[in-house]
């Protein structure tokens, strides 16, 4: 459990980040954890496969553009920042953010613990 | 719809109509469901017809309600923007409003209840503010049942539905053995749910509706430990639900694998509390059929329905009651019957025979000893293409649907 008044300030950095980069102007912004870069690779392959209009992809991992996904580097505080603004409230409709237990208490990892749906069938019917 | 956001959406309809806001309007709704029927149904008694409904389900599209027709949202563009007065009452009512800028509506969306006080769709500094005081308060909340409970494991359940409740206490105890925790505390919205919690013999916290979701936001966004949201809808940050558009999942699998994680052959603990149940005069043991025509969340059947039901049960000799709450009316010629739910198990084995609606008090009487019918309007669960009667299905009880909607 996070120091309240850390949170809320790193919650102010994700709203600055949010605004700073139009995010809401655009259409979907999928926002992929450090600890779930294991989900990279097969967020890929369903976004190739729906071949759908481009997403921005924001990521502290190093991310190829493609014809379906614009990646913006991002820091480890503007991370914190966006997952703490999702938490404080739901500010948009827009973020998407592929993971299976963050933001904290997700449970749809338990889909998957249950053997009701693979990971990519998660990313595609649940996450997307 | 629950009697507090009825009350309000009245309230606001009032103030609507005192001020002239409705006079020459045409008068759209957003989001098909018990509530908006409801607010159809209010608008009428005040002379006030409705001209669509909108609704993003294309299962419900193209379905009527008391001459309004359901329509894709976009349907929106067929009316003159100066005229029309979108109304909403749904926790999808950010979402719809966005929806509705989207196709180019500049018109008047408005809220007549609060059915979702998570989002907010911006980031203005003011809001931020606003959502900085409210999660201090949440905190504060946790802090105060912290203090009561240090050590417990919350299971909290956001929502106020009877049946929500039913299923997260049903699968707590598998779930608390799977994660060997020690004692929980439910925490549930004032009202019935508190009730129900204690059916399970379960230390039971009650919340009002504003400091449940308070609560849950602090505890999404400062990631409490020893807790669990116990909800298969809830909070937005889970996107569980939309299993659904894919994949069949019922509502206690809901509970049992999404929710808890527990495998799928893990079977609900029935409740072990209730209260003697005193008979009212008139009531004959193993000859009451007591009807329940009322529900919060699904649409509900017509009355002439039920009075039909009421009337075939009486020819054949049977004493029928009616089960009711608060300011609800009995079914004409029934008893009315006002219970706690502590004593609803054993009125239902007392009189013989229960009927009702699909409701919460269904899930409350999975475990009664008597006969049990549970009739379902035939309509789809919540944004999913799913029907309620499939999402629903009540084992070991006569399903019935009404198709006559």
């Amino acid at each position: 459990m996070q120091d309240m008044e850390t949170r809320l300030k790193a919650a102010e950095h994700g709203a600055r980040f949010w605004r700073q980069n139009a995010l809401e102007a655009g259409g979907q912004v999928l926002l992929v954890p450090k600890a779930d870069a294991e989900l990279v690779p097969l967020l890929l392959r369903v976004l190739h496969a729906r071949a759908g209009e481009r997403v921005r992809l924001l990521s502290q991992l190093p991310l190829e553009e493609t014809a379906f996904v614009a990646p913006t580097r991002i820091s480890q505080q503007d991370e914190d920042g966006l997952l703490a603004l999702y938490t404080l409230y739901a500010f948009t409709q827009k973020l998407v953010v592929v993971s299976f237990r963050l933001p904290c208490g997700r449970k749809v990892h338990h889909l998957l613990q249950c053997g009701l749906a693979t990971p990519e069938e998660l990313i595609r019917t649940v996450l997307l | 719809m629950e009697p507090g956001r009825r009350s309000e959406m009245l309230q606001a309809l009032d103030e609507m109509e005192n001020s002239g806001r409705l006079l020459g309007r045409s008068i759209v709704i957003f989001g098909h469901s018990h509530a908006s029927e409801a607010l159809v149904d209010a608008l009428a008694a005040r002379g006030y017809a409705v001209c669509a409904i909108l609704d993003n389900n294309p299962a419900k599209q193209g379905a009527v309600y008391r001459g309004v027709p359901l329509m894709a949202p976009e349907g929106v563009r067929a009316f003159s923007q100066s005229d029309v007065l979108v109304l909403v009452v749904s926790r999808f009512f950010a979402a719809m409003q966005a929806q509705l800028r989207t196709l180019g509506y500049a018109g008047e969306v408005l809220s007549l209840a609060v059915y979702d006080s998570f989002a907010e769709y911006t980031v203005a500094a003011r809001v931020l503010a606003r959502r900085q005081a409210r999660v201090r308060r949440g905190a504060a909340t946790l802090a105060q049942i912290r203090a009561q409970w240090p050590q417990q494991h919350l299971v909290v359940c956001p929502h106020g539905a009877l049946g929500d409740v039913y299923l997260a206490m049903a699968f707590l105890p598998a779930y608390r053995a799977q994660h060997r925790l020690g004692p929980a505390v439910a925490v549930t919205v004032q009202g019935g749910c508190q009730a129900v919690a204690r059916l399970f013999g379960q230390e039971a916290v009650a919340l009002a509706p504003h400091a449940m979701d308070e609560l849950v936001q602090a505890l999404l966004f400062t990631g409490a430990g020893n807790c669990i949201i116990a909800h298969h809808d809830l909070p937005y940050t889970d996107r569980i639900i939309r299993y659904l558009d894919h994949h069949m999942l019922g509502f206690d699998d809901y509970y049992r694998q999404a929710v808890y994680a527990l495998p799928a052959g893990t079977a609900p603990a029935a409740p072990m509390h209730s209260e003697a149940f005193t008979p009212k005069a008139g009531l004959q043991p193993g000859n009451t059929v007591l009807l329940a025509p009322y529900a919060k969340s699904v649409v509900s059947l017509p009355t002439a329905f039920w009075q039909a039901l009421a009337d075939g049960h009486r020819r054949q000799g049977h004493c029928v009651a009616t089960l009711v709450f608060g300011d609800e009316a009995p079914l004409p010629g029934t008893l009315p019957l006002c219970l706690p739910i502590a004593q609803m198990i054993p009125a239902a084995e007392y009189a013989g025979h229960f009927i009702g609606i699909r409701s919460g008090l269904c899930d409350v009487l999975r475990s009664a000893r008597c006969e049990k019918t549970v009739v379902f309007p035939s309509c789809y669960y919540s944004t999913t293409p799913v029907k309620v009667d499939t999402f629903f299905h009540m084992d070991g009880w006569e399903n019935i649907v009404y198709p006559g909607l």
